[in-house]
Parts: structure tokens; sequence; C-alpha cells
């Protein structure tokens, strides 16, 4: 299967964009869609505005000239951890749009984004209470039921005894 | 069929559904790379946070009272937590925290905790000491049916730690033995378990032998060398660190064995195995090349013979213990220089000699 030069990439509302291959060669959802059998027109990514799509591109762009190895499981925590300058822009953007890029990363399949943004939504977890995360992540849309009776299993924790 | 919505210019930034409940995979991400002690408060932010927190809660259990071992118990009886066993991938019991810390020590803190199978916690860990109060727990307190209840829930358990627990019976090990899948548990610290006998360890080798990287069988000493010989034909190349401290009955055929099926080994201790002479020294000097921590303590016919060979063979030798060993006294010095000698020769790390002063009172 040859590489074609260009990528398109529909997101849900049709927009389109399109990017040199090279750009997303770390992403394991695009790889697979260019080995895969059939039209190779443009790639939809559903689920994902335009909005993050831009933003998700911008870091592939900024990116696309890193020769490091590419990352097997962002879930690791052994591998420390290097902050990059040119992403500073992930880390300073609104709790909302930064789980919409963890999600887009994750859609995408992209390790080292995946890793970069779930690494900013544990260091602003860090610290906060279980009310301060509600806030956070569930502003609006925490149902009756889901606040009841957590605190019977979450407080029983590691060594149960202590937290009583 | 896809359906797509029209979304307006406005409303770009914001989510496409309408609620903002964050997949499983991405907490899992998240969590992976939080502390223990910020997951615990995730855990209480809503029911699917919570559902996915548990697993990294209950995954390394660390014990240090007997009042905690009683409440995990009784939350693993509860009916809310059917699955939480399954949860589980080590637990591990230890020494209750300092009663009186001294002024140099922080105040015991359990997210300061490291579990002793983490790659951060010490693999060359000390013999346990009784003699101080903090194990009192270990060995009055945990029974056979305290953990009982929790091995047959934890189907996934991979590494356990109960050295100290003195009360411990075979029960205990066949419980374990049947309670875990095969092919999961790996390492297994029992030491001090002096009821524990050879049927029970059989037992246990049949079923779980080939996966087994770290046994600790120091002080269990009802034990037979043929269930140690068995032990090392068993768990072959897997087996990686081995403690046989204080079992006097074991033979040279049974360090033997060890140098014949097990040539990964890392950590070797035969503190007081003083029947073991030279010859399965020479042995390991020659098969097992990747040691790395030995101690010969108190093993009284273990002499600089046996020892030269391994220092000079076993490159990677990194801690060898020779207090009270069968070291002639009027050689050691020389033996001592030579060794160093032979180590910058040949241009091999440094290698700690611990030759503690003996007091005979």
């Amino acid at each position: 299967m040859s590489d074609p030069a260009n990528i398109t990439l529909v997101t849900m509302d049709g927009t389109t964009f399109t990017v040199p291959s090279a750009y997303l060669h770390r992403s394991k959802l695009v790889q697979d869609w260019l080995r895969s059998e059939g039209d190779k027109q443009a790639m939809e990514v559903k689920h994902v505005t335009p909005f993050v799509l831009q933003g998700v591109l911008n870091f592939c762009e900024i990116h696309a000239e890193d020769t490091s190895e590419p990352l097997a499981d962002p879930a690791d925590p052994t591998k420390p951890f290097e902050a990059d300058p040119r992403d500073d822009a992930f880390r300073g953007m609104p709790d909302d749009q930064l789980l919409q890029f963890t999600m887009a990363a994750d859609i995408l399949q992209i390790p080292e984004l995946v890793r970069l943004t779930a690494q900013e939504m544990a260091s602003r977890i860090d610290g906060k209470s279980p009310d301060q995360i509600r806030a956070m992540f569930n502003p609006d849309d925490l149902a009756e039921e889901d606040v009841d009776s957590d605190n019977e299993m979450g407080e029983v924790g590691e060594e149960g005894a202590i937290s009583k | 069929m896809n359906v797509y919505s029209t979304s307006s210019d406005n409303d770009r930034n914001t989510s496409i559904t309408p609620s903002r409940l964050i997949p499983p995979e991405i907490l899992h991400q998240i969590f992976s790379l939080l502390p223990i002690r910020v997951i615990r408060c995730c855990a209480l932010v809503s029911r699917s946070w919570n559902s996915s927190a548990i697993p990294y809660l209950y995954q390394n259990i660390v014990l240090r009272t007997h009042t905690q071992l009683a409440f995990l118990n009784r939350t693993f009886a509860s009916p809310n937590a059917p699955h939480l066993g399954e949860q589980v991938r080590s637990l591990a019991l230890l020494v209750s925290p300092p009663l009186l810390p001294d002024w140099k020590s922080h105040a015991w803190d359990r997210d300061r905790e490291i579990p002793p199978f983490s790659p951060h916690a010490d693999e060359n860990y000390p013999e346990i000491n009784t003699g101080c109060k903090e194990t009192e727990w270990l060995e009055t307190h945990v029974t056979d049916a305290d953990l009982r209840s929790i091995l047959i829930r934890c189907p996934n358990l991979g590494a356990i730690h109960l050295n100290g627990c003195s009360q411990l019976t075979d029960t205990t090990l066949v419980t374990l033995a049947d309670s875990c899948r095969q092919g999961v548990l790996h390492t297994i610290h029992i030491a001090l378990l002096r009821t524990v006998t050879d049927p029970s360890i059989v037992h246990l080798v049949q079923r779980h032998g080939p996966h087994l990287r770290n046994v600790d069988l120091s002080l269990c000493t009802s034990l037979t060398p043929a269930s140690v010989a068995l032990l090392a034909r068993a768990t072959g190349p897997r087996l990686t660190h081995l403690r046989l401290n204080s079992i006097a009955s074991l033979t040279d055929d049974s360090i033997g064995a060890v140098a014949e099926w097990c040539p990964n080994i890392r950590l070797l201790h035969l503190v007081r195995c003083w029947k073991v002479t030279d010859g399965p020294m020479t042995a390991i000097a020659q098969r097992c090349r990747r040691l790395r921590y030995l101690s010969v303590a108190f093993a009284t016919n273990v002499t600089e013979e046996g020892l030269t060979a391994l220092v000079n063979q076993c490159a990677e030798l990194a801690w060898l213990d020779i207090t009270a060993c069968g070291v002639r006294l009027f050689f050691k010095e020389a033996v001592l220089r030579r060794w160093t000698q032979v180590r910058t020769q040949t241009g091999r790390g440094e290698m700690a000699v611990v030759d503690r002063k003996v007091l005979l009172v």
C-alpha cells in the first residue's frame, strides 16, 4: 500500500481538513485506516469537533519531525514524562476543552497526545477534593442516583481501617 | 447509519454529547498517572469514576495492623463488594508502623508506603527482626481463618508477603495454592511459617511451580531438602529470588539442584545453612552468572574457595554477606584484598562485602 501525500479528515459536521500524511504517522487509527482496504477518499473522524481536530492537528504538526521512539503504552507510569515547551498551549486550556482533547487523542490513538493531556488532567486533579473534581468535569449532569451511596464503596480505600 | 447533528459556530467549543461523562478508558489513562492518595478522592466523584477507581485502590494491599486485616475481611464479606477480591494483585502483611517514631523518621504516612513488590522497594530486604514489638501482630494475631476468607476471594493474586506470620499453617498455603489461578502467582514470601511441611509445598509447586519467580522460605524449619530441590526443579529458569535462611537441614544436594535448574537466579540467601559446603558454590559460580546478591552468613562450611570462584565468575555480583561464614580468619584480609583486585582488574562493578562483627555473649 503506497502512502498518499495528503490525508483528508472529515469531522462530524462535515468540516474537512487536509494535512500531509507525515503529520499523522503517530496516530494508530489513521495508520490502520491506511493499511485497510477500500476507498481512501477521506477519513471520517466522528465524535470530534472541528475546533478540537484543529488543535490535535496543530500538535501533530509541531511533532511531525520528532524522531523519538513511539510510546507503546501511554498509561505506563514508569516512563518519566518530560514537559515540552512547544506544548504549552495544551497546558493552558480550560478543563472541558482539555477533556475533549484527551478524548480526541484517544479516538485517533495518538499515544503522545494521550499522555500529554492525561498528565495535564492528572496534575489538575491532584490535590482537589471530590467536590472540586465534580465541579471541574461534571458540572451539570450529576444525576441524583449518582451521588447517593458512593461513600460506602469509595471510603473503604486501600487500607480501609484508617479511612473510617 | 450515521446521524450527524449540525452544530452552529458558537457551540463548537463545547462538548458534543450533552453529558460530559469521561469514558472509562480515559479515566484509566489518568488514574494510571496518579498516586493512590488522589485516586482515593476520585473514587468519591461519581459512580462511573468510582467503578474505574476501585481496581486501582485494591490492586496492591498493604496491611500493617490487625485492625486493617479485620476491616479488609469485613469489606470483602459485605454484599456491596462481591468482586473486589478479583482486583487484588498483591497482598502484603508488614510490621506495624513504629510505635515510637524517632526524631529522624517521619510520622507514618500510608501514602508514602512502598509495597514490598514494587520496583522501588528493596529486593535485598533483610531478615525480619522478631525481637521488636512491631512484629507482634504478625506473630500472635494473624490466623489461618483471617487469611482464608481473603484468599478465596482473590483469584488474581500475583504476589503475597506473609513473612513473620508464624501462626499460619499448611492450611493457608493449600488455600493459596487452590484459590489463585494458575500462571498468576509469581511471588510468595512465607518466612517464619515454621509449621509448613513438605506436602503443602509440593502441592503449591505442582500448581504454580513453573511461574514462581520469587520465593522466601526462610525459617520454614519443618521443610526437608527434598522439597527445596523439587521447588528448584519445578521453577527452573523463571526463579530469580530465593531465600532459604535457617533451613538447617539443607544439604549440598538441594543447593546443587538450585545451581542446576535455576540459571537466572539473582538473589540467594543461605543464612545459617551450615551443612552447605563449597561444592554447590562452585556449581553456582559456573551456572548462575546473573547472581547479584548472595548471603552465606553463618554458613560455617562455606569457605574462601567457593566464594572466590563466585567472585571471579559472577560478573554482576554486587552484594556478598560473609558474616561469620567459613572464611578462615587468618586469610580473610588477603582474600578480601584479592577480591577487590580481581574486580578492578576485570573492570566489574563495585561489590559490597558485608562482614558484621559477631559478639558471643
